[in-house]
């Protein structure tokens, strides 16, 4: 935490210390008279009001005087508490990093030098200025402002050499936002690499990258100096090789977030091993291995964007729980009275729709779902048989309302989204009357079966299915292939755990007396009603229908066939997987290997970041240097893209005097004579050289499988042809058919690791829907 | 697996979104969550940002969402303010152990926020990172967002930093207002000698003192003093109340060394109702505050005030009544004592190891000179007077040499005077008197003349690199030898203890340092219903720490003992 320049020093009390007086020197000759004399009752009056109670609590009462239900206890103590339980679930947040050390960023001394942490305060209507932006400094409208990345990450020199993963996306969300707040802001964002994280994200920063406020600069800060005059900022810095130097009036710092330092103790006490950094690295072995008495999620595990930190609380609280069933909830009887409508005003800033608008319609409150709003909403409860409430989010805060009002399952219905674009009135009419008339949940409804049909048995499919059986329920997975496991077996190849955990582990669902795989079939046709879905699968048996609760999509990826590499013409024209099992075989003796990023990934078709194939590719080249330290590799890129602890595999791959080259547009591959590759690179050369081998990094994209199955069940896609899912931050894994789910990179790119964990989540996911 | 008839528990710990989604996802199939979070308010480090936007769903909106469910559901058992001790598993069962910090504003609170706008205090406001002020009354989180109102009264600096945790924010409030009978309770709650301790205290609390940043750490002692010493006045004139022991309890104890760890030990024991008898070997009370301390520092009407104030709760103090091979613990416990605390000091002065150490007159141990001193004996004792070390007990005895008379006084210490153990104030006063001291210098050998001491070879000194005690090793400097004249040599390295008084079978683990080991929670020694404190187990420290010792084998005696 900062001590801000603008907040008054606490000079509310000023004195200096009284000193103490002594017996004079002459006065201490040959005896042993006491020297120091004592304060005087004066000086000990002035003394002890210097005491500035250390900005706590001092218990003076006056709070308490003005409290009507007397709701203050001063000396209520700490208490020790004892929890016995089951199973534990850690989640801690991780510990901002606090870069007053970094001396040469200028944070511990200027005003202006704020961290991204502090920006989002600075910036927030319940914060210092009401939401304005003004520079801290003197309270100036910035007109410039530097974001510097990758601020206690990816910094081996302190022990972080790791990517926090979120810091680009924020950065991005808050230059937009500083841009949306002071007009004509300008922006500069200092990086070493962007890692923008999400399968939308690469979209967001190439329309950044097309505006012309916001320019980004690779390079190195090297220094921030404040301007004790006016408080502007130099911020110096070396890029493509040259020094240079630029003056701003704000400079937000995009730090990093390390592990929580108290978490190494636990972890040893439950018997956690942690990674250098402090974090639980997870690994498929370490996946398989998981008990359901200790489980984590979240930034225990490593720095990670708000929604896997979603997922992977969905998969931990899985993890937690056994199959001793759930406890059904009770319906309570429905109110008499009429439907009530209420707005939430940011919810409608937000969808751009004018509080006039729906002025009269509905009670507006600023935050409905904070504390207040819920209080205007319960003053009208004895009145109110259903809520209707505008401006929310759709699919995720039903429930809260429903709890917060205590009416039951089915009363509150949202408009958000798409639903406020249009007539708003009318929609609101109409919904106010279907909501009053809206059916009861059927009483004596079927229970659901408890049954999941899993199609694909890759990675997700496998974890998913493999914790349905130990909830209990039925699975059959429906495999293409003749084979379940083979994209898990391959994860699990590459990072080191043994082959024989992997296969213990598909074995076991195989051998499950409660689960059925169906190899080489494909689902020809998804029938739903009444919470029943029948799924008729082609096998090589013939037509086999199945009936259950719930179908779960985990199609998983298929790789991006390269066209126009000369891919399948030239012998030394790979993928990373071929290549790979030619390292694995010792068949790849070359010399010089060069190896293209982005194929067929980040592209105008494809316009995501597919999120396996730099961290393929780095494991790549570490395994061939290790079997033939000779050879020389360069890596042609659009930007590495590795996040978390991938981030060692690159410095150790740059530590090995890898090549790594970005370029702009396509890489040019000729096989007449020679092997040559000629690039643009981005500092405006071009550049052909001779290889012995080049190595493809695929991208890994959906295939036709899961767009055939889209198609079959009713699935929506969303604009990135990706399966579309719920919000993804709140039910991640629903599709927009109701029993139907989807996880793994079916619906957004992911590693194996990733993978796993989206399967064990959906599967408790599906638990819940199925209510076992 | 549990029981299938009892729900599954779980606890998650860490109250941000992961923490929170997953207690909504383990109470919602029907288990019984506890969720634990060390801070006040549930959201962790997404609530804070407002503005972040990841995968087009408002972080705000998510964070609201997920907190209220929580606080919402029945069942879930939010522990916030609860930091977590231990984790262990056992037989398919994890035990968790917490802190929980009070919130100090119960359930019954409406919102009103009256209260934020009464409280006079203005801490900075961690949840805005520190770029805006708050009150110590406080919302969990933001103003509008759960609604938790807390009061955050943690210990202050001051106070985590005394040895023996005395409020002194309070006394210290109480000292401003003009209410010093109460300031006195506040210090007598936690310091039995508080007279004694304001004046020779080293303040440790002063060092960490906040208003330090500011400008200067409040003047703590001097204010102690100051009230005991109102204190001590009201006693003379008659018009001290003197304190009850709460029961009488019978039971008999013995305390061995009325130093400040076995009056210690007395008071709270006495206090409670036992009935205990304090063996002294000294014809004095007070151990080190009486035989090592000179009266300059310490009068004694004021160490006996606070004393007397042991004596008025009933204990009875046996001076010139030493343990002995022949009057031993065992006989203790045949003349009905239940249970005995050894507060025996440290009183043997530890060896130079340098040549002519044993071989002349003129050369005193300054314990054994001090004590000479401070029991009456004010003759002269030289006339140039060399006193080696650096610590208090060296200052002390330099300038005790002065005030008996002696014309030159000089301390050679090894090392800098930035490592220079002694308290600064200390230093600062000997010099001001005249004492001389020889920073960076070790002796050699003593030099003697018809068999007294005539002075002493010394060596220059530098420093090294940092050693096991953290401060930087001396290294003698080769060729830089000099000589200081002397007809007295007065030692003041360190002391250990003197545990000649132990009978040869007397079964107590025992140090390599001569000091009793014991158990440092319970101040308990191997030997039952036997506890140690004070110099005695820790070599020579200061009177707050063999206060605190003192405490702590109280404590663990009333429950032995009952």
């Amino acid at each position: 935490m900062k001590k801000p320049k603008f907040i008054p020093e606490f000079k509310d009390i000023p004195s200096e210390r009284n000193r103490m007086p002594e017996l004079p020197l002459e006065e201490r000759n040959l005896n042993f008279e006491e020297v120091e004399l004592g304060l005087s009752e004066e000086m000990v009056l002035k003394e002890a009001a210097r005491c500035l109670s250390c900005r706590r609590c001092i218990g003076c009462g006056l709070c308490l005087a003005e409290c009507d239900p007397k709701a203050i206890v001063y000396d209520e103590a700490a208490s020790r508490v004892e929890l016995e339980a089951d199973a534990i679930v850690f989640t801690s947040d991780g510990q901002v990093f606090n870069p007053d050390g970094k001396k040469e960023l200028g944070y511990a001394d200027a005003a202006n030098v704020i961290t991204s942490f502090e920006f989002e305060r600075l910036v927030s209507p319940t914060g210092p200025f009401g939401g304005l932006l003004v520079r801290p400094f003197d309270g100036d409208i910035p007109k410039r402002i530097a974001f510097i990345q990758c601020v206690g990450s990816r910094e081996e020199g302190i022990g972080a050499n790791f990517c926090s993963s979120d810091c680009c996306s924020r950065t991005f969300s808050q230059a937009r936002h500083a841009r949306k707040l002071a007009g004509d802001v300008e922006v500069h964002v200092f990086h070493r690499g962007l890692r923008p994280v999400g399968k939308g994200s690469e979209l967001d920063l190439s329309e950044l990258q097309g505006e012309n406020w916001i320019e980004f600069i690779e390079g190195e800060v090297t220094s921030v100096k404040e301007d004790p005059g006016d408080g502007t900022l130099s911020v110096g810095y070396s890029a493509a090789g040259e020094t240079a130097e630029a003056k701003f009036d704000l400079v937000v710092l995009a730090v990093g977030v390390h592990a929580l330092g108290g978490f190494k103790r636990y972890a040893r006490t439950a018997g956690i091993r942690v990674n250098k950094f402090g974090f639980i690295e997870r690994s498929i072995g370490s996946l398989i291995a998981e008990t359901e008495a200790v489980s984590f999620g979240g930034a225990v595990c490593g720095p990670a964007p708000v929604y896997r930190s979603v997922i992977d609380a969905l998969a931990a609280s899985t993890r937690s729980l056994d199959s001793s069933g759930a406890v059904p909830s009770q319906q309570s009887p429905r109110h008499k009275g009429k439907t009530f409508v209420y707005a939430c005003e940011y919810g409608l800033e937000l969808a751009g729709v004018n509080r006039s608008d729906v002025e009269g319609l509905c009670i507006v409150h600023p935050f409905l779902c904070y504390k207040d709003g819920r209080a205007a909403m319960r003053a009208n409860l004895d009145e109110t048989s259903s809520i209707v409430v505008v401006g929310c989010h759709k699919g995720s805060h039903e429930e809260l309302f429903e709890t917060v009002s205590g009416l039951p399952r089915g009363s509150v219905t949202i408009v958000g989204g798409e639903g406020l674009s249009g007539d708003l009135k009318a929609k609101l009419a109409s919904v106010t009357e279907g909501s009053s008339a809206s059916q009861l949940p059927e009483a004596g409804r079927e229970k659901r079966p408890a049954s999941v049909v899993v199609v694909g048995g890759g990675t997700s499919g496998l974890a998913a299915a493999s914790e349905l059986v130990r909830r209990g329920v039925e699975v059959t997975v429906v495999e293409k292939s003749a084979e379940i496991g083979k994209p898990l077996t391959f994860a699990a190849i590459a990072e080191g755990t043994e082959v024989d955990v992997v296969d213990g582990f598909v074995k076991a669902i195989e051998t499950n007396p409660v689960a059925t795989v169906l190899k080489e079939s494909t689902v020809a046709a998804v029938e739903t009603s009444d919470g029943k879905i029948t799924v008729k699968v082609s096998t090589p048996q013939g037509e086999k229908t199945l009936e259950a609760g719930a179908m779960l999509m985990a199609t998983g990826a298929n790789a991006y066939v390269p066209a126009g590499y000369h891919h399948g013409e030239h012998e030394a024209i790979l993928t990373q997987s071929e290549f790979r099992q030619r390292i694995t075989g010792g068949r790849a003796s070359w010399k010089r290997v060069a190896m293209i990023q982005c194929v067929g990934a980040r592209s105008a078709e494809h316009p995501y970041c597919s999120r396996y194939c730099c961290k393929q590719a780095l494991a790549n080249v570490l395994r061939l240097k290790e079997d033939n330290p000779g050879a020389e590799v360069t890596v042609f890129h659009r930007g590495i893209r590795v996040f978390g602890f991938e981030e060692d595999l690159y410095t150790d791959a740059a530590d090995l005097g890898v090549n790594f080259i970005e370029i702009t547009g396509e890489p040019r591959i000729t096989t007449e004579g020679a092997l040559k590759v000629a690039v643009d690179s981005t500092d405006g050369k071009s550049v052909s050289n001779e290889f012995d081998a080049v190595v493809l990094s695929v991208g890994h994209l959906h295939g036709s499988d899961h767009e055939e199955l889209a198609r079959v069940a009713g699935v929506r896609l969303d604009d990135l042809k990706f399966i579309a899912t719920g919000d993804s931050l709140a039910a991640p894994f629903a599709t927009s058919a109701s029993g139907i789910f989807a996880c793994g990179f079916g619906r957004s790119p992911v590693i194996a690791e990733e993978a796993f964990v989206e399967g064990v989540g959906a599967a408790g996911t599906i638990c819940k829907y199925l209510g076992v | 697996m549990s029981d299938k008839s009892s729900p599954r528990e779980v606890v998650v710990v860490g109250g941000g979104i992961t923490g929170l989604t997953a207690a909504l996802e383990v109470a919602g199939s029907g288990a019984r969550v506890a969720l634990v979070e060390e801070s006040p308010f549930l959201g962790g480090l997404l609530l804070k940002q407002e503005r972040v936007v990841p995968e087009g769903f408002p972080s705000v909106c998510l964070s609201s969402k997920l907190v209220n469910e929580v606080l919402a559901h029945p069942g879930i058992r939010v522990l916030t303010n609860s930091t977590l001790g231990s984790v262990r598993k056992k037989d398919d069962r994890i035990k968790v152990s917490l802190t929980h910090q009070p919130g100090r504003v119960t359930e019954a609170c409406n919102a009103c926020a009256e209260c934020l706008l009464v409280c006079p205090i203005k801490p900075y406001d961690s949840y805005n990172e520190g770029l805006m002020l708050r009150t110590a009354i406080d919302f969990a989180g933001p103003r509008t967002f759960g609604g938790e109102y807390n009061i955050e009264k943690e210990t202050p600096a001051c106070q985590e930093r005394c040895p023996v945790h005395i409020d002194i924010r309070r006394y210290v409030g109480l000292i401003a207002g003009g209410r010093y009978e109460e300031a006195i309770r506040v210090i007598r709650d936690r310091n039995p000698l508080p007279a004694v301790c304001g004046r020779i205290c080293p303040h440790p609390c002063e060092t960490v003192c906040n208003r330090g940043r500011q400008d200067e750490a409040i003047a703590i002692d001097a204010l102690k003093r100051f009230v005991s010493d109102y204190e001590v006045a009201q006693r003379k004139a008659g018009k001290f109340v003197p304190p009850k022991p709460k029961k009488d309890l019978k039971t008999k104890v013995a305390v061995v060394g009325a130093g400040p760890a076995g009056l210690t030990v007395a008071h709270d024991l006495a206090l409670e109702g036992y009935r205990v008898t304090v063996f002294e070997a000294a014809p004095v009370p007070g151990g080190m505050m009486h035989l090592g301390i000179p009266e300059y520092r310490l009068p004694r009407d004021i160490l006996l005030s606070d004393v007397a104030y042991i004596e008025d709760l009933g204990v009875e103090i046996k001076l010139n009544t030493p343990l002995t091979k022949e009057f031993t613990v065992d006989d203790l416990f045949k003349q009905g004592f239940k249970g005995i605390f050894l507060g025996v000091g440290a009183y043997e002065g530890l060896k130079l190891r340098v040549p002519g150490e044993d071989d002349y007159e003129g050369f005193l141990d300054c314990i054994k000179f001090l004590r000479d001193v401070n029991l009456g004996d004010k003759t002269r004792p030289g006339n140039k007077v060399i006193v080696i070390g650096g610590g208090n007990s060296a200052i002390d005895s330099a300038r005790t040499a002065l005030r008996l008379g002696c014309e030159e006084v000089t301390i050679l210490y090894r090392r800098s005077r930035r490592e220079m153990p002694a308290n600064d104030w200390e230093v600062e006063g000997a010099e001001e008197e005249g004492v001389k001291i020889h920073y960076l210098a070790a002796p050699v050998k003593i030099l003697g003349k018809g068999g007294k001491v005539a002075g002493m070879e010394c060596t220059k000194m530098r420093l090294g690199k940092l050693d096991a005690s953290g401060r930087r090793r001396p290294i003698p400097v080769e060729g830089s030898e000099f000589t200081v004249e002397a007809d007295l040599i007065i030692p003041a390295i360190s002391q250990q203890p003197d545990i000649t008084f132990l009978p040869d079978e007397h079964g107590f683990e025992i140090s390599r340092w001569n000091s009793f080991v014991v158990d440092e929670r319970t101040m308990a020694t191997n030997r039952p219903g036997i506890y140690a404190g004070g110099d005695g187990v820790t070599g020579p420290a200061t009177v707050i720490e063999a206060i605190r010792a003192g405490h702590i084998a109280a404590d663990s005696m009333k429950e032995y003992l009952s």
